[in-house]
């Protein structure tokens, strides 16, 4: 991460809904090509923290900035594209005429409309319904023109919440690639997901927010790995002195053909491999095993966010 | 730019569902029914045809005055295409079975026997006759009584002026006969600038009563709020768009009924085009109110409710205030002129009953429940209500102004109120538009959605 041009700060943010405090305390920066994913369990405050950015919702304490201006003025959104989760787009629109007007409304000409729009819409696969009634479009269709709302004026920021809802598996795998394009062009994409496999795959940073407070943030490299645990294999028919690793003083586990070890620091792993070599073994396999994103995701939101109900870990099967 | 399009957004709005398109046939369709109304002169022997055929349906019923019958004969008039600039002369014809049934009518002291009942007669069902002369001409047959009547000139000075019988649906013939003037001025001051108004007024609140909680719906809020405009922008401009859906209602009813009566009578009274700009200003009120409403609830259904309870209630602040007004001109006319009668009059409303009692008793509560403790708290509110009563008040001077004469406009009831002048109108009414959509453009700009 060099040469950071932060395009999203908040700090300290706090937003209380009267007895709900949806954020505390939230410090945060994006900087410019970066996907930024935010994950969260239902109601842990991520779509009031884009609301907030975008002047939908007023904040209650802190700061929030986006492109430099304090969040909430109006010009600054020429610049930011914003899909809404649970968006209603006038039904008298057709998709097309929605663009012409929301067109107008980011001060884009005629000419750039009329070439604009057919293009964006061709990118998100509806071009063909551009001229129907919004009322006849499913739900996946909506949610196509959602993003291309979002994105069709050139924005510098794209804020999507939730994007690939309702979207199927083609789709989606289209709007992925859309995506890591967009990035490519220099935009900055700031996506709310509970799909972590995608975020995965497309987040270059990814923060974890739980009842309104930042509880992880950072790569998805880093927020996956587990230090100093690894698997080892080795060939046929070997087998890793267990007792010699345990006086080691490292922790061992057989799982089928392989062995976990988790060793104090990552550097310690070079013991065991010397133990394996003065013992004449084979080393066939070894890895540093990474957990999924869902693995940290549901070891770091336990507990429950504001407004769902209380659960207990046992109750989830938890880890 | 952006004011523009939120304008186009709001016509496909109002277009959407078919609202406008059937507004616009409903409003085509009282253009249509004005247009419907013809004028045609009368002539003098149509005047006459009704008061004489009910008298001699009375004869016909009175076993007396079998075979008696009036009739008008040997009508002349020396300029048949402008029956307004003629002379006229006629014979006033009394025939009867017998001679004495004549005798009989001449003892009855209201019946046209003689010269001056018959020119007493004449002046009633045939008004706009001057100079009206009977004579009585000598031997004709004991059972026939002859008048020789003559009129030279006519009150009227124009063709508008000259009574005409109106047909309704291109053939019904209305059981009335006004003058040119009176019949235009009756289609553009009741049946447009009245009950058009009131429909167009009506439907628009309604229609228009969506537009606002439709953007504050979740889901749609945040897509407006995210485009890069201020939120108190959106408030108006969304405000003018419902405006402009009225304005398109009432320019095509308005200017629609102008034209057809223009083409239909020759007459274009201009300041009926004021209606167009009245009724808007009279709607901006209402509205200002829906979006109030609206911005702090979110539902159609409460901003038409209290968009209504509002309407009537500035409509009886302003209709109070007027008679109070009205109340204390007659007491200080009473002030001023002690001793003097006044002009008490026989009252023929209750406008005229209130000055009456005021004449008598000017302690005497307004309606007879209003009491006088309450004028000035009346007043007060009054002060800073919006002028909407006022402007109907102007909507039907103006019309007026611009089609009857000062005699005439003299007579008619809309000359009698007193008016409040434009700046104070225009002044109100607008700082009311400003503090209530400044109060919905607050609310809307601190809110988070
Ligand atoms: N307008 C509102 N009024 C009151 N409380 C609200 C409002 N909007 C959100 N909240 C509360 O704020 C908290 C955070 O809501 P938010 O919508 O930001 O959650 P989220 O992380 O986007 O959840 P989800 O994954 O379900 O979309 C929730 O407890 C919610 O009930
Ligand atoms: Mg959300």
């Amino acid at each position: 991460m060099s040469g950071q041009e932060p395009v999203i700060v908040t700090e300290q943010l706090q937003k209380s809904y009267g007895e709900v405090e949806a954020l505390k305390r939230v410090s945060l920066t994006v900087n410019r090509g970066e996907i930024f994913g935010l994950l969260g369990q239902n109601g842990a405050g991520k779509s009031t923290l884009i609301k907030i950015l975008l002047g939908i919702v007023r904040k209650t304490e802190g700061s929030a900035t986006l492109l430099g201006e304090p969040a909430g003025r109006s010009d600054v959104r020429r610049r930011v594209g914003y899909l809404p989760e649970d968006h209603q787009f006038p039904q008298y629109h057709t998709g097309a005429s929605l663009l012409h007007f929301y067109g107008q409304l980011y001060g884009m000409s005629r000419d750039d409309r009329r070439r604009k729009i057919p293009e964006v819409l061709e990118t998100v696969g509806i071009r063909k319904r551009m001229d129907s009634k919004l009322r006849t479009y499913s739900k996946g269709m909506k949610q196509r023109l959602g993003i291309a709302q979002a994105i069709f004026h050139d924005p510098d920021v794209i804020f999507l919440d939730e994007p690939t809802d309702g979207v199927d598996p083609v789709g989606r795998k289209e709007l992925r690639e859309l995506f890591e394009k967009l990035r490519d062009q220099g935009r900055t994409l700031f996506v709310n997901s509970h799909l972590l496999q995608e975020v995965e795959l497309v987040c270059t940073r990814v923060a974890i927010l739980q009842r309104g407070e930042i509880v992880r943030l950072g790569t998805v490299a880093d927020l996956t790995r587990q230090e100093g645990r690894f698997v080892i294999g080795l060939a046929p028919g070997q087998e890793l002195p267990a007792d010699e690793v345990i006086r080691l003083g490292y922790r061992l586990e057989k799982a089928g053909a392989f062995w976990e070890v988790v060793v104090n620091d990552p550097t310690d792993i070079d013991r065991v491999l010397e133990l394996v070599s003065a013992r004449g073994l084979k080393l066939r396999h070894l890895v540093e095993k990474k957990q999924s994103l869902e693995d940290v995701f549901v070891r770091e939101t336990d507990q429950n966010a504001p407004g769902t109900d209380e659960r207990s870990r046992k109750q989830r099967g938890g880890r | 730019m952006q004011f523009l399009a939120f304008l186009k957004d709001s016509l496909r709005e109002a277009r959407n569902g078919w609202v406008l398109q059937a507004m616009l046939v409903l409003s085509a369709i009282l253009v249509l029914f004005v247009g419907s109304i013809s004028f045609t002169p009368t002539t003098v022997a149509e005047v006459f045809d009704t008061p004489l055929s009910l008298m001699n349906w009375g004869f016909r019923n009175d076993p007396n005055f079998t075979g008696t019958k009036l009739s008008i004969e040997h009508l002349e008039s020396t300029n048949a295409q402008e029956p307004w600039k003629a002379d006229y002369q006629f014979d006033f014809v009394i025939s009867a079975a017998k001679p004495e049934q004549i005798a009989r009518l001449e003892e009855k002291p209201a019946f046209p026997a003689n010269r001056g009942r018959v020119e007493k007669f004449v002046r009633q069902a045939a008004p706009f006759l001057e100079n009206v002369k009977a004579k009585l001409i000598e031997n004709t047959p004991a059972n026939e009584r002859r008048f020789h009547v003559t009129s030279q000139g006519t009150k009227a000075a124009d063709v508008t002026a000259w009574p005409h019988v109106a047909k309704v649906f291109f053939a019904l013939e209305i059981p009335l006969t006004l003058s040119l003037r009176a019949g235009v001025y009756t289609i553009e001051n009741y049946i447009v600038g009245g009950a058009g108004a009131w429909i167009i007024l009506f439907i628009s609140v309604i229609m228009t009563s969506g537009f606002i909680p439709n953007l504050l719906q979740k889901g749609s809020v945040d897509l407006a709020i995210s485009k890069p405009i201020s939120r108190w922008r959106l408030l108006v401009y969304k405000y003018l768009g419902g405006l402009s859906f009225t304005a398109i209602l009432t320019t095509f009813t308005v200017g629609g009924s102008w034209l057809v009566i223009g083409l239909r009578t020759g007459m274009w009274n201009n300041n009926f085009l004021l209606a167009i700009p009245l009724i808007l200003a009279y709607f901006s009120i209402l509205y200002a109110v829906s979006t109030f409403v609206a911005v702090f609830t979110r539902s159609a259904i409460v901003a038409i409710l209290a968009t209504f309870l509002a309407w009537g209630l500035f409509f009886a602040i302003g209709r109070v205030n007027r008679d109070i007004e009205k109340r204390e001109q007659t007491v200080a006319e009473q002030a001023a002129n002690p001793t003097g009668p006044g002009n008490l009059k026989q009252p023929q409303n209750l406008d005229d009953l209130d000055e009456v009692m005021a004449r008598i008793d000017p302690d005497a509560p307004l309606y007879r429940f209003f009491p006088k403790s309450l004028f000035g708290v009346a007043k007060a509110v009054h002060t800073i209500s919006p002028r909407s009563y006022q402007i109907d008040l102007w909507l039907d001077r103006l019309i007026a102004q611009g089609i009857l004469t000062d005699e005439e406009l003299k007579e008619s009831k809309s000359n009698t109120s007193v008016l409040a002048g434009w700046l104070e109108i225009s002044g109100v009414t607008l700082g009311f538009l400003i503090v209530i959509l400044g109060l919905a453009c607050w609310r809307f700009e601190t809110r988070s959605y």
